[in-house]
């Protein structure tokens, strides 16, 4: 004869609860992981082609547009677009920042303009120049973006 | 013989009947708890808008805004720069793991031409872009998840559109 040990004990009677609970979370932890939710989103980002520009803009442009006597500086520059256009709107993008000769920083303002369709668009770019005249007589380059849109 | 009998007859009747009195029950509490499964939609897909070609990383940051590093210049006209959202809705105020399973490394142009793409994401949209959330909160069984990242562009990068898809999974703590 065999005799087994049955839930004989209140610490029987805690493992049959322990094995219990055991059997009931390996139940549960399926659907809870079931639970798991997905999301998606689309990345997405566009290169455009840039268009060569004719007159590049120039510190001394911007002095001699200014409209204020003392800085900050705030002219217009107009900018005509040689090519590259014909039916297409462009995009112009100003930089954030150039440097003019004797590290007098220059800030672009305004915001960006849509061109007109055609050849040889002409647009103004507003700038303002934190420098003094002197320096602003310094003819400089500015580099300005142009894309198609 | 016959007495050794008897006694291993009465020695078994009286196991059987400590085995017997032995025999007792006990009660276990078993408790499941039943929470709102969780969901995740997407509520704004993630665009970079437009760039011209040059050698820089374009950083869209996960309120949407972009700044951009090297000699990219960013194009600010056309498609309006957006980063990605997702809305989490579940249980009360419970915790939550975020993964994301599906990442692409590049974004797919024409021509078969690829751009570096990375994420990053925060709880709350802010003006930067730096690692990713693992885990998150539901307040009141809501709470949302933005996605920014960057894309490094090349100096001859190929004219056109550039996509790929972000996926993000969210689960129960």
């Amino acid at each position: 004869m065999t005799l087994r040990p049955g839930p004989q004990s209140p610490a029987a009677g805690c493992r049959l609860g322990a094995r219990t609970a055991a059997a009931l979370l390996l139940t549960i932890a399926p659907a809870w992981a079931a639970w798991a939710a997905n999301g998606g989103a689309t990345a997405s980002a566009t290169v455009v082609e840039a268009v060569p520009i004719g007159l590049p803009a120039t510190a001394l442009d911007l002095y001699l547009g200014q409209l204020s006597p003392a800085g900050p500086f705030v002219g217009s520059v107009l900018i005509r677009v040689i090519g590259g256009i014909n039916d297409e709107p462009v995009a112009l993008q100003l930089p954030a920042r150039q440097t003019v000769p004797g590290d007098a920083p220059l800030t672009l303002e305004g915001g960006p303009a849509l061109l007109g369709r055609g050849l040889a668009t002409a647009i103004t770019a507003h700038m303002s120049m934190s420098s003094s005249k002197e320096q602003a007589r310094e003819a400089q380059p500015v580099a300005i973006t142009i894309a198609f849109n | 013989m016959k007495h050794a009998l008897s006694l291993l007859a009465a020695a078994s009747m009286a196991l059987a009947f400590v085995n017997v009195q032995a025999a007792n029950s006990d009660t276990a509490t078993a408790t499941a708890v039943v929470l709102t499964p969780i969901a995740i939609a997407k509520t704004a897909d993630m665009n970079f808008g437009n760039v011209v070609a040059g050698n820089g990383v374009v950083t869209l940051n996960t309120d949407g805004s972009r700044a951009a590093g090297g000699s990219t210049p960013l194009v600010v006209f056309g498609s309006s720069p957006t980063a990605a959202a997702f809305h989490v809705t579940g249980d009360g105020n419970q915790t939550f793991a975020i993964s994301y399973p599906s990442l692409p490394t590049t974004l797919a142009g024409p021509s078969s031409s690829t751009m570096a793409f990375t994420i990053c994401t925060a709880a709350t949209a802010a003006a930067s872009c730096s690692g990713t959330v693992t885990t998150g909160t539901l307040a009141s069984g809501a709470t949302d998840i933005y996605v920014g990242g960057t894309i490094t562009v090349g100096a001859s990068q190929t004219v056109g559109t550039y996509t790929g898809t972000v996926t993000v999974s969210v689960d129960y703590n």
